[in-house]
């Protein structure tokens, strides 16, 4: 019999020997590859996708699905250049109302998947065409009205992305949310809950579980991820696209498979999801490297997914199969009638 | 004894239908109480009502004398009234302390669990019940007897006063439900009291202190401990004797259509199965659990892969895939009914129709007409209640779900091979009698019937021939005469007592 911990620690080594055969192959044949500075600017965009992927990991694990955290980065991000640009308002209020934003937002995506029964997939669709519009209200126009984009001068909001010789320590935002998000997970009586209800919804509410209180948690947590994301990125790149974010949903949602998230939920952590997204990102580094065109780098993504999924529904059909091998004794005696 | 439970004039209807009239149900404190009933006749009903899960119509429940209110499974819980449903409620990526505590963790400040602890008074539990697990095993990696035995603990950790019990041996094996029993008059021992829903009489028997019987929604009588008898009970759940005809064995016509199966090996488990079953003639596959016999028959309808050996039905090869062996007029009635074999939102007649439709084309269209006869003959074949061609099938009672099943391969024409696996689990004892009767006509009619069944004294009823399992290899192959139940179990467990007879 295996216990819970050999399972997932197997999953685990498979995608960190995934981006171990990565890390050989680009360093075997792209030299500046394996240099601090690359491993670094490789840490720091992780950190972006990375902290997407942390939130939806938990929405995943809830049994449920978030294409709305793309939207709800660029929105945060457009607060803070906003702010930044137009107020005085010092640095950690603004961070304040950009991550308040973002809780906002994903409040909404639970109350509208629990209190008006729609699905997920629908919900997040549709708000995250909401939440980009908003971001395209927020935005910057000149005197015609035109769309621009302005950078940010402010040298203090732009230190939160800042750099120690060739660290960043925007990485740091990322890791500290993935051993957050993974005690979160096991050492709290919410972490069991969003396993519980992503594992059997009906069990979870006959076992007394609030169950739409710790859906719409994830949904808030998946914002928080988000918003904090929006952040780092603003003061990485110091403006906003109005596309920004846009397609990001998705990569994060890939790395989370990667990690070994099922998609079906109850399963994995934010370690795994960590493993994952260094997978992604290294994935798209890579191709970058090579100067292989963007549809190669699309069409990975796909490929990838599909691969991880079939070998996680192969995986564990055989972990079932062996233990299935129940042998229940004799059969029993009929009733006297 | 003192009165601890007391449900009076207990109503509830569906949809304008009435399902329970006005049940009163009472339950001592330290008693083992049974329900009993056809189904639907709406025991399962009466539990969701007490724990919460749907809100009753009208009628009062009392604890200890006291008025209570039951809104949600929460207020019944801190009632110390719990439930260990029919289907379970476990969460199986968790492990069992997990899921023990689940709904009730011990904590530090609301927020951060102390695992330590948890694990501590789990293994307790675990020690004093003398139960075979350990809290960190994974659930989905346990059995179903061990799955309850979970649920178990997670009602005595919330120290319940009443613990009810929905068909809970419906998938445990005899020595499973032993070890339960011990369980359940140990908890009556230390003061708990037991609500016990099954169809087994026998066990009804063996436990009960009362037996409480209910009948199309009314209880029809409170026996206690000395006036239970077999006959008495089932007049007076279904209103009417069954009388027991003798068994027969019949022997096939010379003529006889034949299936016959050479050395059917499988990747994983059989292992060069062989026999022969003929039409008249019932063949009844016993053995344990595990022991490959719901693989022979998902082989033989091309559901499972096997990788040598033959199936041949009167000298020509079947096909390999289940459309087209369910064209050849061969049907299966799958064990797991719930997952396998009803599309739960489909209402009576679609779920009926569907291995139906080659026989429902009017010219380019299904007839809306026909389908609508197809499942009408369906539920009256087996008397499913409701009786209500459109319902659909999630909300019939368990039993009758099953029925639906068995019902919708009897619609075939031109059934020639019907293949069972477990036909009468959950199923009361008026509905079984109409099963064996209706697989009894279908092989008289020249039908090929294989019936897996883990009930012993079922397979001595209805088969002619029976055919012991052991490890994914035939162990023997017996005429249905003067066997006794000891000779199955005791093949099934590798000791042959009769020589083999192959006479045929
Ligand atoms: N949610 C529901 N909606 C509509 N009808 C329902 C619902 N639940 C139960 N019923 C009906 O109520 C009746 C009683 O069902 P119940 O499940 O209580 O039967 P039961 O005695 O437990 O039977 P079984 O032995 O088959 O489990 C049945 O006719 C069933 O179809
Ligand atoms: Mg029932």
């Amino acid at each position: 019999m295996k216990s819970k911990i050999d399972q997932s620690v197997i999953r685990k080594l498979v995608s960190l020997s995934m981006v171990v055969i990565m890390v050989a192959v680009f360093s075997a044949t792209a030299q500046s590859f394996l240099t601090s500075r690359n491993i670094f600017s490789v840490l720091r965009e992780v950190s972006v996708i990375g902290l997407l992927s942390i939130g939806v990991t938990f929405v995943i694990i809830g049994g449920g699905i978030d294409i709305s955290t793309g939207a709800i980065m660029a929105v945060s991000a457009m607060i803070c250049s906003r702010l930044v640009n137009m107020t005085l308002m010092p640095i950690w209020l603004i961070v304040c109302i950009a991550v308040g934003a973002g809780i906002l937002c994903g409040l909404i995506n639970g109350l509208l998947v629990t209190k008006l029964k729609m699905s997920e997939l629908i919900t997040t669709f549709a708000t995250m065409f909401i939440y980009r519009g908003i971001v395209y209200m927020l935005a910057f126009r000149d005197e015609d009205g035109r769309l621009i984009t302005k950078a940010i001068t402010d040298k203090g909001f732009l230190t939160i992305a800042g750099k120690w010789g060739n660290f960043y320590p925007m990485t740091l935002v990322w890791i500290a949310a993935v051993v957050i998000g993974y005690l979160l997970l096991k050492k709290t009586k919410l972490g069991t809950y969003i396993y519980a209800i992503g594992t059997d919804r009906k069990a979870a509410l006959f076992s007394g579980i609030k169950v739409d209180r710790i859906k719409i948690a994830t949904f808030i947590i998946s914002g928080i991820c988000a918003a904090t994301a929006g952040v780092l990125l603003v003061a990485w790149q110091a403006s906003v696209a109005l596309s920004s974010g846009s397609g990001m949903e998705f990569q994060a949602i890939a790395a989370a498979v990667v990690g070994g998230i099922a998609l079906a939920g109850g399963r994995g952590d934010t370690i795994g999801t960590a493993i994952g997204s260094i997978f992604m990102v290294m994935l798209i580094n890579g191709i970058y490297k090579y100067g292989l065109p963007t549809e190669i780098q699309t069409i990975t993504y796909g490929v990838v997914i599909v691969i991880m999924s079939v070998f996680d529904s192969i995986y564990f059909r055989a972990l079932n199969k062996r233990n299935q091998v129940t042998k229940r004794a004799v059969g029993r005696k009929g009733e006297a009638s | 004894m003192n009165t601890l439970l007391q449900m009076i004039g207990i109503e509830k209807s569906f949809s304008g239908v009435k399902v329970l009239k006005g049940v009163d149900f009472t339950v001592g404190e330290g008693e083992i109480h049974g329900l009993m009933g056809e189904n639907g006749a709406g025991k399962s009903t009466l539990i969701k009502i007490l724990t919460g899960v749907y809100p009753g119509n009208s009628g009062v429940i009392r604890m200890n004398g006291k008025e209570i209110f039951i809104n949600s499974r929460s207020d019944a819980m801190a009632n110390g009234i719990s439930v260990i449903y029919q289907e379970l409620s476990l969460i199986p990526t968790l492990t069992v302390m997990e899921n023990i505590f689940l709904g009730q963790e011990l904590t530090f400040g609301k927020v951060f669990l102390k695992k330590k602890e948890m694990h501590r008074r789990a293994e307790q539990l675990i020690e004093k019940c003398r139960f075979d697990i350990k809290p960190d095993d994974l659930v989905e990696t346990l059995c179903v007897a061990k799955r309850q035995t979970v649920e178990i603990m997670k009602s005595l950790l919330l120290n319940a006063k009443l613990i009810i019990m929905d068909e809970p041996t419906a998938s445990l094996n005899a020595a499973e439900s032993e070890n339960l029993f011990k369980i359940i008059r140990n908890l009556k021992s230390q003061g708990t009291s037991i609500v016990y829903i099954s169809h087994r009489l026998e066990e009804i028997y063996a436990m009960v202190d009362r037996l409480t019987i209910l009948r199309d929604g009314a209880v029809v009588g409170v026996l206690p401990r000395e006036q239970i008898d077999p006959v008495t009970v089932v007049r007076m759940m279904i209103g009417k004797c069954l009388d027991c005809a003798e068994h027969t064995v019949h022997d096939a016509a010379s003529e006889a259509a034949v299936l016959e199966v050479t050395n059917l090996c499988s990747e994983t488990l059989l292992d060069h199965v062989s026999f022969r079953a003929y039409g008249g003639q019932i063949l009844g596959i016993g053995g344990l659990v595990g022991s490959g016999r719901s693989e022979v028959l998902r082989s033989i309808f091309g559901l499972d892969h096997y990788t040598e050996g033959s199936i041949r039905y009167n000298g020509e090869a079947l096909p390999r895939s289940a459309r087209e062996v369910s064209r050849y007029g061969i049907g299966l009635v799958p064990e797991d009914r719930r997952n396998e074999g009803l599309i739960p939102l489909l209402n009576i007649v679609e779920n009926m129709a569907l291995p139906n439709y080659d026989q429902l084309y009017e010219t380019a269209f299904v007839s809306g007409k026909r389908e609508r006869q197809l499942g009408m003959r369906g539920i009256e074949s087996l008397s499913i209640r409701p009786g209500d061609p459109n319902i659909r099938c999630i909300n019939l009672s368990g039993g009758n779900q099953q029925k639906v099943v068995i019902s919708k391969w009897l619609q075939r024409k031109d059934l020639k091979v019907l293949l069972v696996d477990e036909p009468t689990a959950g199923i009361d004892v008026g509905a079984k009698a109409e099963i064996y009767e209706i697989m009894r006509r279908l092989a008289n009619q020249g039908c090929i019937v294989i019936v897996v069944t883990s009930d012993v004294e079922e397979l001595i009823k209805i088969a002619d021939q029976i055919l012991i399992m052991v490890d994914g290899k035939v162990f023997q192959q017996m005429r249905n005469e003067n066997l006794t139940q000891d000779d199955i179990l005791l093949a099934a467990s590798r000791i042959k007592r009769k020589e083999p007879d192959h006479a045929n």
